[in-house]
């Protein structure tokens, strides 16, 4: 991938010219503290790098203690990086100037999980409307406003009144769109969604991720999405053009590619082991070994050598001893050592070959 | 607020017989305060010499009996309560406004230099001893002391701990989502925290302020009894200092102290009582399950 | 009534009373016969009543509900009658005929007290005779049997992940071995890693004890790994019912359908999947067919009442089979 380094003009989007990166994250960790008095320190995010390009879906995909909360608070400013630093359309994000920090909460726009903790329950929703309008220079006048909010709530599929009422009176799932239309008021660059479709009943998932992706192909409109649920990230991909997907597992990339090749064609043990974990609808189609018992989470960030290897079936020594680097294997990078070419790894191989 | 302000109070009136209590209390406190003492006759103004005879206990003129110096208890008690009411509010008033301030900034900006600063300040206050600086300062000030002049110095030790459980509760309030959305819908700080965080801190809010009138009434009457505040001027402390100087119960004349504290005894009463019913009718959870069964009540017509 | 049946709920109705006069339908007409020692699901989206029917079950709805019908449990030796239980007889049959696992149990673990601690209390607040030695015993082998480290014990709740609490959760619920035991969505709000865990864990011990187990989720596909028979509900009516393989292959409401049909499927290639349902409006219907107004078959019928199909065991409350 070549990164550009471009001139920084934090204009209107449509200005910005295409294949850029919207986004960059270069070799960020952060460190917490665990524990109250003799707590150890562990890096919930350790050494991640990856790229967004400017109209594209990123999946970033992982189990909870993944780090991929921790990540979206980094890029949302909520969180400074310990080390490493994020860059948006080329600026380094904790060194924005005032007016460029006023952009940035325009132009990068947050979807949260719980939609009920999304809006304020004392406030009415219209009100969050009118002030993305008013705030962000958008219009003033009343009638355009209206127009306005009428336009996205069409976008979103919503056909009822909004006008005056509180976030009780929905349901999850129209939350989350209005949640969704408010992001759009602002007209973004970006959208996070973090874990936006997990609270909604999975029959009314696919209207909520019909509309991202609808949003992505009309508007180039670059999502982060990220979930837990390879079958929510396959639907994305399937129905987008330009998709990334990135795997986390305790704090660091495990494996990352371009469009279906992941999901196709699972390299490294985790993400084939998230992929086995997908119930299948089909009542033949049962799950059939079982997993490895975890051991405290704390641990294995901890772990000197590759942070899956107490769960991995092919664990070999090298693994508990080193962590591996990201290896090129066709469409995709792999953080294995079944990878290197280095590696003596006959033992492993006979037991992926006996496992295929 | 989607009910009116008479919807809000007459739910309070018939649901909360706290209210009920106190704020009858109050409003009756409240005219002889600030309506009846209007009529006081020009001798009954500051405590001194009178017209009326020495120490006579209640009759029909003299309703809470006379002082050793012939003035009207009575007259003299309703201006005692109109001036120890205005310090008490004034000085609520003031300590909240400075404890809000101080407090929502330093929670809000917790994580910034700014924030450690104010949190430096309001620990430094809380630590600092408030009865001997207050005693100090009180008689350093002695000849210019007034209601008012109370009420400022009472303030500037009133605000401290209040303002780090605002702190505190900010903080908490940060770590919400809609703070979040709020932000990222380009809110000011100031809007930010009319919306978002108000409607929590209200409550707390509302107890603070009369949790610290009745704080103030009472500082009022130690620092009277110290002897350290202009004695002429009827409040509920001077009234109990000259009471016990002229040592009226030992003389057997029980009136001047015991209409003094049944009076303080209601005031303080009263706006805990109504304190705590307006705290508990603005409580966040009770407020939601109000309004949502409103809404629903109203959809079902 | 058949000796296999261990819960009959016949004409079950609950109301949410808001006032006086109003209220909230949650339960319409409940009519269900549950045999021993199956896991039986209960499917739908949230406001189905799902939840409400469990609060029924295990008796620990609020005093704001009206119930009307009948619900009866049966064991070996006697019928109870669980609507007309005083408290203290709730108090008594609770940990020993029924469990529950509420929704998010997992996060109302007690974060100051040790794990062995709240095991100990809980078993002890129910039988009062147990010895102290033997308990921890029992509880050692329970936790080495579901892969859990015996050094957990002496962990604070907080310690432990999601996943982790889940299963200590569920061996709370199961370790007194009782007859029927409920689970409120025990997989939301876990990964699928997780919940895949939870899931074998659940088989396992319905494995080795032999119970009923009545599992609530809105997630279909947990059903479909899982459950013996499956009945869906939609805004406090049942209108499908069947058994798991029957309702996957074969599922005859539109709405089941919907339901089966938006589970994404990776490396298939079905392409935008369309929701087959219309959006959500607030309209309440009074009469006919609750699903009427979300309908794509709705016909003119729809509004006056609702044909209920049976063919063996599969029931359906839809009128496009009315002339089957």
């Amino acid at each position: 991938m070549i990164m550009k380094l471009n001139v920084i003009c934090m204009s209107h989007t449509k200005e910005v010219k295409e294949m850029e990166n919207l986004l960059e994250i270069i070799n960020v960790s952060k460190q917490f503290r665990s524990g109250l008095y003799l707590g150890t320190n562990f890096k919930a995010v350790d050494n991640v790098s990856f790229n967004l390009e400017n109209g594209e879906i990123l999946l970033l995909v992982g189990e909870s203690g993944c780090g991929k909360t921790t990540l979206s608070n980094l890029i949302l400013g909520i969180l400074k990086p310990s080390s490493g630093f994020i860059k948006y359309k080329g600026k380094i994000t904790s060194k924005f100037r005032r007016n460029e920090k006023r952009s940035f909460i325009r132009e990068v726009q947050p979807i949260f999980q719980d939609p009920y903790s999304t809006f304020n329950p004392f406030v009415r929703i219209d009100y969050y409307f009118e002030e993305v309008c008013s705030n962000f220079g958008i219009t003033r006048s009343k009638s355009e406003i209206e127009q306005k909010i009428n336009e996205v709530l069409n976008q979103v599929k919503i056909d009822t009144e909004i006008k005056g009422k509180f976030v009780h009176q929905f349901s999850g799932g129209q939350i989350q769109r209005l949640s969704i239309a408010r992001a759009l008021l602002a007209n973004p660059s970006l959208l996070i969604a973090d874990e936006a479709v997990t609270m909604i009943d999975a029959s009314l998932r696919v209207g909520i991720l019909n509309i991202l992706s609808d949003l992505n192909k009309l508007l180039n409109l670059a999502i982060l999405f990220i979930t837990h649920d390879l079958s929510v990230g396959y639907y994305m991909v399937e129905l987008s053009e330009r998709t990334k997907t990135v795997v986390m597992y305790r704090g660091t990339i495990v494996e990352e590619a371009t469009g279906e090749n992941l999901f196709l064609n699972p390299l490294h043990p985790y993400t084939r082991q998230l992929i086995e974990s997908v119930p299948s609808v089909d009542p033949n189609k049962k799950w059939h070994s079982a997993m490895k018992h975890a051991v405290l989470e704390l641990e294995e960030f901890n772990l000197k050598g590759c942070k899956y290897s107490k769960r991995c079936p092919f664990a070999m020594k090298i693994c508990e001893e080193k962590e591996p680097n990201l290896f090129s294997v066709e469409h995709s990078r792999v953080r294995c050592w079944l990878y290197s070419d280095t590696v003596d790894k006959s033992i492993a191989l006979n037991k992926l070959k006996k496992n295929q | 607020m989607r009910n009116s302000f008479l919807d809000n109070i007459s739910d309070l009136l018939l649901n909360y017989p706290s209210f009920t209590f106190g704020i009858i209390v109050l409003i009756i406190l409240l005219l002889l305060g600030f309506g009846i003492s209007n009529f006081a006759p020009s001798s009954d103004l500051l405590w001194g010499m009178g017209n009326a005879p020495y120490s006579i206990p209640p009759t029909f003129n003299y309703p809470f009996g006379t002082t050793t110096n012939g003035q009207s208890i009575f007259w003299l008690l309703t201006i005692a309560i109109k001036n120890s009411m205005i310090l008490g509010f004034l000085t609520g008033a003031i300590s909240v406004a400075i404890a809000t301030i101080m407090g929502f900034l330093a929670g809000r900006f917790s994580n910034g230099i700014l924030g450690d600063l104010l949190n430096m300040i309001i620990d430094s206050f809380c630590v600092i001893p408030g009865l001997p600086v207050l005693l100090v300062l009180a008689f350093a000030l002695k000849g210019y002391i007034t209601v008012v002049t109370i009420s400022l110095i009472l303030s500037i030790f009133g605000w401290a701990w209040p303002s780090k459980q605002m702190r505190t509760m900010v903080m908490n309030l940060n770590q919400k989502q809609f703070i979040m959305t709020s932000k990222f819908s380009g809110l000011s700080t100031w809007e930010m925290f009319l919306h978002d965080y108000l409607p929590y801190i209200l409550p707390w809010l509302l107890i603070q302020f009369l949790g610290l009138v009745n704080w103030a009434i009472g500082m009022e009457v130690t620092i009277a009894i110290f002897g350290i505040t202009n004695l002429s001027i009827p409040t509920i402390g001077t009234s109990i200092y000259w009471a016990y100087t002229y040592q009226t119960l030992l003389l057997g004349q029980w009136w001047w102290m015991t209409f003094t504290l049944i009076l303080t005894i209601f005031l303080m009463l009263s706006i805990y009582n109504v304190s705590i019913s307006i705290s508990s009718y603005l409580n966040p959870r009770t407020r939601l399950i109000r309004i949502q069964k409103s809404v629903i009540l109203g959809e079902s017509k | 009534m058949n000796v296999e049946n261990i819960i009959k709920i016949e004409h079950l109705r609950a109301i949410y009373k808001i006032s006086k006069t109003s209220g909230i339908n949650a339960l319409d007409d409940i009519n269900i016969e549950m045999k021993k020692g199956q896991i039986i699901g209960i499917a739908g989206e949230s406001g189905s009543g799902k939840t409400s029917l469990l609060k029924v079950l295990t008796h620990s709805f609020p005093p704001s509900m009206e119930i009307k019908g009948n619900v009866s449990i049966n064991l070996q030796d006697k019928s109870i009658n669980l609507l007309k239980l005083s408290d203290s007889q709730i108090q008594s049959l609770c940990w020993k005929v029924w469990s529950y696992v509420p929704q998010a149990a997992m996060n109302s673990l007690n974060p100051m007290a040790k794990i062995k601690d709240i095991f100990w209390e809980t078993l002890e607040s129910h039988d009062k005779t147990i010895n102290s030695y033997e308990l921890e015993k029992q509880i050692e082998n329970a936790f080495e049997k579901v892969g859990l480290s015996k050094k957990f014990l002496n962990f604070y709740s907080n310690r432990l992940s999601g996943g982790m609490r889940q299963r200590v959760i569920i061996l709370l619920a199961t370790i007194s071995r009782p007859n029927i035991i409920y689970l409120d969505e025990p997989t939301t709000g876990l990964d699928l890693v997780t919940q895949r865990d939870v899931i074998q864990l659940l088989q396992s011990i319905h494995n080795e004890l032999n119970n009923t187990f009545i599992l609530v989720t809105h997630d279909i596909s947990i059903h479909a790994q899982i459950a013996d028979l499956v009945h869906v509900m939609y805004k406090g009516q049942i209108i499908e019912s069947a058994l798991t393989n029957e309702i996957f292959h074969n599922p005859l409401h539109p709405y089941t359908k919907n339901l089966i049909n938006s589970v994404p499927i990776i490396g298939e290639h079905r392409g935008k999947i369309e929701p087959g349902i219309k959006i959500l409006s607030t309209e309440m219907s009074a009469q006919g067919c609750k699903f009427k107004d979300r309908c794509q078959f709705a016909m003119p019928q729809c509004d006056k009442y609702v044909y209920t199909y049976r063919l063996n065991d599969h029931e359906v409350k839809c009128n496009l089979y009315e002339s089957h």
